[in-house]
């Protein structure tokens, strides 16, 4: 065997052990759902969702990008976990747990877990004109005017897009987004 | 449909695989193969550039493919749909090529598959990134990646279909070839045709000639190419084997007449030598005959030696093998030389040959056997090709130039065309075979040789048939030694013959021709014109003609006698005074009374005695002055 057939396998292996590990310590993926809680499987969606939606203006870079999540202490240690390394929008992301809805003008996400329905209405008035995405987890939550709702379908976690709650809070949300989505309200598909 | 061309095109093919026939054949066979061969050569490089082009692009088709299909499976990989999943790989049933696809979550297992056929997609995918050609197959795999995150693998599997693309470039190849060679073929056969053409036209010509020996044909000449000099140099060689042809027909044509003259003037001598032979033979004969044999023979022998000479001179020449013999030696004696070797001729022919020579004496370094043989030459032949009782004249001169000795005649003359050749070995004027000096024609052959030896060159003249000749030798002044005031008598011009007084003309008749003959050869020998007769008729007629100054009859002829002739001769006005000889067998007294009654000045009984003869014709010659 030669020098360079040696190095050339050496090389080999490496590239295939880069990917075992880049496998491994990426995020989990999806289909192993059944491995995860469904509050991890929601935690790691709501990551991806950010990269399908487009925020307005120019946020400013140095600030964190903030997910506040309410109702679900779960969800959001699950979000913290996920935190380092998978910035959003090359911004670091900062996982805030309220209680009380007031003082959320600067979250770019809002998570209100299972339950927690009814603070759904003060929370988008508080929001008013500010684009933050809100995601229920909820039946209905769409009709409430969240824009995006986690949904169960077969023991899976699957979520619908409501496009009038997107073009309130002045997001852009990717066809790719859509065409994943169980169901898709408020524009041309019902 | 044109035949002929099918025909001609079935034809050449022929020759062209027969590996013979002619140079069209040859031709075209060279235009076709070259063209088949690079038509051949440049559909295989272009079909392997296309391969190589077709499997890169469509291996690029294949991945742009992948590529498309990972960009809009991303979703469904993340978010775990699995009916879309499906859907976009089933997307892949339009391209028929594609066997299977299949996509793989980012731990190698199968997600969602389409398969074309029965072809499987792996379960597991361990390498996510890889292309494979193996045959006909192709097989790639690529990641589905999102912001840097590997979301799994796309697999494709395809039929890469080299053998219908190889197939379809064959089809062109044909579809080219064909009209390619039928273009090739008309204009190459339009292009050998002017090729061809000449060289057609020279070996049509090359043919008349080794089959006809027609060396008049030439090829036709059509062009100013290398075929057009060719023709050139064809037909320039033609008209010199012509020219060569006919010089050596004429140089044939002369050596035979040459050796019919040749053996002509050997035979000559013969006969008055076999009679002197015949006389010395007899036992009665006189010592005055004896001698007179001896003279005849002796003369004939030296002329057959100067014949031969002349010849041996003459090939020596040709063959350089004659050296001069240099010395100074005086023209004047030079000259005096030639004159006497000619003058029996001059003096038979009854020439008046009149001499100017330079006043000073003029020495020449030459060799004096050659120089006076040169001369004495041009004066034999002046004096042969001039009726008799012409007049030559030899004029020498000292030139600023060099010495010129000219022989001048008022004879027969020659006309351009022989002038030509007049100076070539065995040429004769044609009429000269007629006349009774003959010759070998090597003489002018042998003086121009001679002269050039010497330096100089020799010079003909003349104003045409029958308008007379002039030969002259020009010698450089190198030759000339010295010349100076005549210390020796001035030239002394020979008045014409120094014979003149004994020269007569005689009619001699006996109808036995060797003894009339003989008779006549050996006057005419001692300087008389002789005519010879064999009847007594004809002896008076020939008379009548000649008015002789003697006659020398014998008594016994048929028809008329001698005693006839006789007695008619002394009728005539010219022939009162004349000398009348008979000569009979018989020598009775009563012979010599008639004789004499009849007219006959003396009667002579046989064998004649010669001199006795010779004695009383000088006699009669000096009573008449």
């Amino acid at each position: 065997m030669t020098a360079a057939a040696r190095i050339g396998r050496c090389v080999r292996v490496s590239i295939l052990c880069v990917q075992v590990l880049g496998t491994a310590l990426c995020l989990d993926p999806a289909p192993a759902a059944a491995e995860y809680s469904q509050d991890a499987v929601m935690a790691a969606y709501l990551f991806r969702f950010a990269q399908y939606v487009d925020w307005p203006g120019n946020a400013d870079a140095a600030k964190p990008f903030v997910i506040a999540v309410v109702g679900s202490p779960a969800v959001a240690s699950e979000l913290r976990r996920l935190v380092p390394g998978h910035p959003i929008n090359n911004r670091v992301v900062e996982v805030v747990e309220a209680n009380r809805v007031t003082d959320l003008g600067r979250c770019g996400m809002l998570f209100i877990g299972g339950g927690y329905a009814e603070l759904l209405r003060p929370a988008l008035a508080e929001l008013a004109a500010a684009s933050t995405l809100v995601i229920t987890d909820e039946d209905g939550g769409l009709d409430e005017g969240a824009t995006l709702n986690f949904l169960n379908l077969d023991h899976r976690v699957r979520f619908e897009v409501s496009l009038t709650g997107a073009r309130r809070a002045h997001l852009k949300i990717s066809a790719e987004l859509l065409a994943v989505a169980a169901r898709v309200t408020g524009g041309g598909r019902s | 449909m044109k035949l002929p061309f099918w025909n001609r095109f079935a034809e050449m093919w022929q020759a062209a695989l027969t590996r013979r026939g002619s140079v069209r054949a040859r031709l075209m066979r060279v235009v076709l193969v070259t063209t088949a061969i690079a038509i051949g050569l440049a559909g295989l490089a272009m079909l392997t550039h296309d391969l190589l082009v077709y499997r890169s692009s469509w291996a690029s088709g294949l991945s742009t493919e992948a590529a498309i299909l990972a960009l809009s499976t991303a979703p469904a990989l993340e978010f775990d749909d699995h009916d879309l999943a499906q859907r976009n790989v089933s997307a892949l049933q339009e391209r028929r090529e594609v066997l299977a696809a299949a996509l793989y979550t980012a731990n190698g297992d199968l997600y969602a598959s389409y398969v074309r056929g029965d072809a499987q997609p792996p379960s597991h995918l361990r390498n996510g990134e890889f292309l494979r050609v193996h045959g006909d197959l192709a097989e790639l795999a690529q990641p589905v990646r999102r912001e840097g995150e590997t979301l799994g693998f796309i697999y494709l599997r395809a039929a890469y279909d080299i053998w219908g693309r190889v197939g379809a470039y064959l089809g062109i190849f044909v579809l080219v070839t064909l009209p390619s060679m039928a273009v090739a073929f008309l204009l190459a056969s339009r292009l050998q045709r002017r090729i061809t053409e000449p060289l057609d036209s020279v070996a049509a010509a090359a043919r008349q000639i080794v089959i006809h020996r027609n060396y008049a044909v030439r090829a036709r000449k059509t062009s100013d190419d290398e075929i057009g000099v060719l023709v050139d140099a064809f037909n320039n060689m033609l008209e010199e084997v012509e020219a060569r042809s006919h010089e050596l027909r004429e140089a044939d044509r002369r050596k035979d007449e040459f050796l019919a003259t040749l053996a002509h003037e050997l035979r000559n001598p013969l006969a008055p030598i076999r009679h002197a032979v015949t006389l010395l033979e007899t036992a009665q004969i006189t010592e005055g005959q004896r001698r007179w044999a001896r003279e005849v023979i002796s003369r004939q022998v030296q002329r057959m030696a100067l014949l031969l000479d002349d010849l041996l001179d003459v090939s020596r020449i040709t063959r350089g093998r004659l050296n001069l013999k240099i010395e100074a030696v005086e023209l004047k004696s030079l000259v005096r030389t030639a004159v006497e070797t000619v003058r029996p001729l001059l003096d038979s022919k009854q020439h008046i040959l009149s001499i100017e020579l330079p006043e000073e004496s003029i020495t020449v370094k030459a060799d004096p056997l050659r120089l006076s043989q040169s001369l004495s030459n041009l004066l034999t032949n002046a004096a042969k090709y001039t009726d008799p009782g012409g007049r030559i004249s030899l004029n020498v001169r000292l030139l600023p130039g060099g010495l010129s000795l000219s022989v001048r005649d008022n004879g027969i003359g020659f006309d351009a065309q022989s002038f030509a050749e007049m100076f070539t070995m065995f040429a004769q004027v044609q009429s000269s075979i007629d006349r009774a000096e003959g010759g070998l024609g090597i003489g002018l052959a042998l003086v121009k040789g001679l002269i050039g030896l010497h330096g100089g060159t020799v010079e003909a003249n003349s104003l045409g048939l029958g308008r007379g000749s002039e030969f002259v030798i020009h010698l450089p002044n190198s030759v000339v030694a010295a010349s100076g005031p005549a210390a020796a008598a001035a030239a002394e011009p020979k008045s014409p013959s120094p014979g003149g007084g004994r020269k007569l003309k005689v009619v001699v008749a006996d109808d036995n021709r060797d003894a009339a003959d003989s008779m006549a050869m050996i006057l005419r020998l001692s300087g008389h014109d002789v005519w010879v007769a064999h009847s007594g008729e004809e002896a008076l007629q020939t008379a009548r003609q000649t008015s002789p100054a003697v006659m020398i009859l014998d008594i016994g002829m048929p028809g008329l006698s001698g005693y006839e002739v006789a007695a008619a001769v002394r009728n005539e006005t010219w022939g009162r005074e004349i000398l009348l000889l008979a000569v009979t067998g018989w020598g009775q007294a009563g012979d010599k009374d008639r004789a004499k009654a009849v007219g006959f000045t003396h009667h002579l009984t046989k064998p004649v005695d010669l001199d006795h003869v010779e004695q009383l014709l000088r006699e009669f010659a000096a009573a008449r002055g």
